[in-house]
């Protein structure tokens, strides 16, 4: 479904070149989440904003192709992408406070895409609103869609955010970090969350995370990152039991566990 | 060292801090553990007396801190220092590194000599040419070192150690905790350790509280808590940490 082929982007600072991402290949399919993790500046969320052409200067995507259904993304003008982003690929981010805006109510933002992609008239955009907002199992949803952002708990605004992405159908959900903010027992519900969009939906996920213990739990593939390189990648049963490079074992060691 | 009594503090009507009682030993690391909004910040803060509990007692050594005045508790407050969760606000931007670390002398008036900021340098593990450096040029883990360093430059007995790791990647995650260990064995620092992620809190507390809507739910020892919790909301919690192995995994069928 989407085909990372070569990718390479550069960000220029103080006359020098940096090289956050550095010739990666990744592949998602349908009915798949794949975690792509590593370290802080490792490169993972710039591969994420890459796939829909988001990435802003001094940044520039320096080579490589981004295959969606076939067609290069990276070649796409902006009016082509626009009907990608938000329809076909959709994605979430790390602090879903900032995410939203704060003097529009949940209602009016879920709307807001629905109306721009599928044309709906405001009243059945809400309804509809409405809808995604219990199908990713927020208590009173009629209510919530009057509340402002900052009415509701980083885990509800999440889930808005879920709503948001799922809104249009998409085939494809880019999690950046989605629970990292959150309480463990939160982040325990998105998790779930995530894993029935999957089976319910068919949605192939790309989830972005610092944490493999969280890759374990829902993830069918696994790419672990290092300085701007893919430095092992495969299925996930495989990578726990025999990581391959010292990077990915280094960040094993990392995770705090619970004995017990 | 520490005694807390029927400490509790509401705000508006929500009891943010519910008639709370523990004890923390000279030389441990205890931790209060719970979800956002249980209270164990507003804890933290009331035992240092940044927020004025409603009513209770807190013991420092046996003083009743909370009978103190104002210039007198600023003298003890050389005792007990904060570390804070987010490295980005907790740190004068405009401040060089040097300046903020030794910032503590100056407020106490103290010549500690010029060895004591290489010293304390070497001890969080940052360079000693990070001095000049200003916060916006180090990344969350060297600020999060640069704010261990100023906790404890006055050597204190007593440290409040609020959600320390909660914003770092793994890796960084596992070098601040080491960090910690270390200047609690170096300086025999007792640490309360506040945090949500069970995870953390058991690779370093000896004793736990687990905290749900402003009350003590669980105390314990850390072992007995993690490997024989008897609150539901204990279980709960504990349940809820993601296991590093995809054949135990929850959500797989």
């Amino acid at each position: 479904m989407l085909q990372i082929k070569n990718l390479r982007v550069e960000y220029e600072s103080d006359n020098k070149i940096i090289t956050a991402v550095d010739g990666i290949n990744l592949t998602i399919e349908e009915k798949q989440i794949v975690g792509l993790v590593g370290g802080s500046g490792c490169g993972k969320s710039t591969v994420a904003l890459s796939i829909l052409n988001l990435i802003e200067k001094p940044g520039r995507i320096a080579g490589g192709q981004i295959l969606w259904d076939g067609k290069d993304l990276l070649k796409m003008g902006s009016d082509e992408i626009r009907k990608v982003r938000g329809s076909q690929i959709s994605m979430i981010f790390q602090d879903p406070f900032s995410s939203l805006n704060p003097v529009f109510t949940v209602g009016d933002q879920i709307s807001e895409t629905i109306r721009y992609h599928e044309g709906l008239g405001k009243r059945s955009a809400l309804l509809r609103a409405q809808e995604l907002l219990s199908d990713v199992m927020i208590d009173n949803p009629a209510l919530r869609l009057k509340q402002y952002p900052h009415e509701l708990s980083g885990g509800m605004l999440q889930r808005v955010m879920i709503a948001m992405a799922i809104a249009c159908g998409p085939k494809l959900l880019i999690a950046d970090e989605p629970t990292t903010s959150l309480d463990v027992t939160v982040q325990s519900e998105i998790l779930q969350l995530m894993i029935d969009l999957k089976n319910n939906l068919g949605l192939g996920i790309l989830f972005i995370t610092h944490n493999l213990a969280s890759v374990a739990e829902i993830c069918d593939l696994v790419a672990v990152m290092k300085d701007g390189r893919i430095v092992e990648q495969s299925d996930v049963f495989k990578i726990f039991e025999k990581p391959a490079s010292d990077y990915t074992k280094e960040l094993l060691k990392a995770v705090p566990k619970l004995k017990c | 060292m520490l005694k807390v009594e029927n400490l509790s503090k509401k705000f508006g009507i929500i009891n943010a801090v519910d008639d709370i009682s523990f004890e923390i030993e000279k030389g441990e690391i205890f931790s209060l553990v719970g979800e956002s909004g249980c209270g164990k910040t507003t804890t933290g803060r009331l035992i240092l007396r940044l927020l004025e509990p409603d009513c209770g007692r807190i013991l420092f050594e046996g003083i009743d801190i909370l009978k103190k005045s104002q210039s007198e508790l600023k003298k003890m407050r050389k005792n007990f220092q904060i570390i804070f969760q987010d490295p980005y606000t907790s740190l004068n931007p405009r401040m060089r590194v040097g300046d903020i670390i030794e910032e503590p002398l100056k407020v106490f008036g103290i010549d500690a000599g010029a060895a004591t900021l290489p010293h304390l340098l070497e001890m969080v593990g940052l360079p000693l040419n990070y001095v000049k450096r200003f916060p916006h040029e180090l990344s969350g883990g060297e600020r999060q070192r640069v704010g261990i360093a100023r906790a404890i430059i006055l050597n204190p007995k007593f440290l409040i150690a609020d959600e320390v790791v909660s914003s770092l990647d793994v890796i960084i995650q596992a070098q601040i905790l080491d960090v910690l260990k270390r200047i609690k064995s170096h300086l025999s620092l007792t640490i309360l350790f506040i945090a949500h992620d069970l995870a953390v809190v058991g690779s370093l507390a000896d004793r736990v509280a687990v905290m749900n809507h402003g009350k003590i739910v669980e105390i314990g020892n850390k072992d007995i808590i993690f490997s024989n919790p008897s609150h539901s909301y204990t279980k709960k919690l504990l349940c809820a940490v993601p296991i590093p192995d995809p054949i135990k995994s929850k959500f797989r069928k």
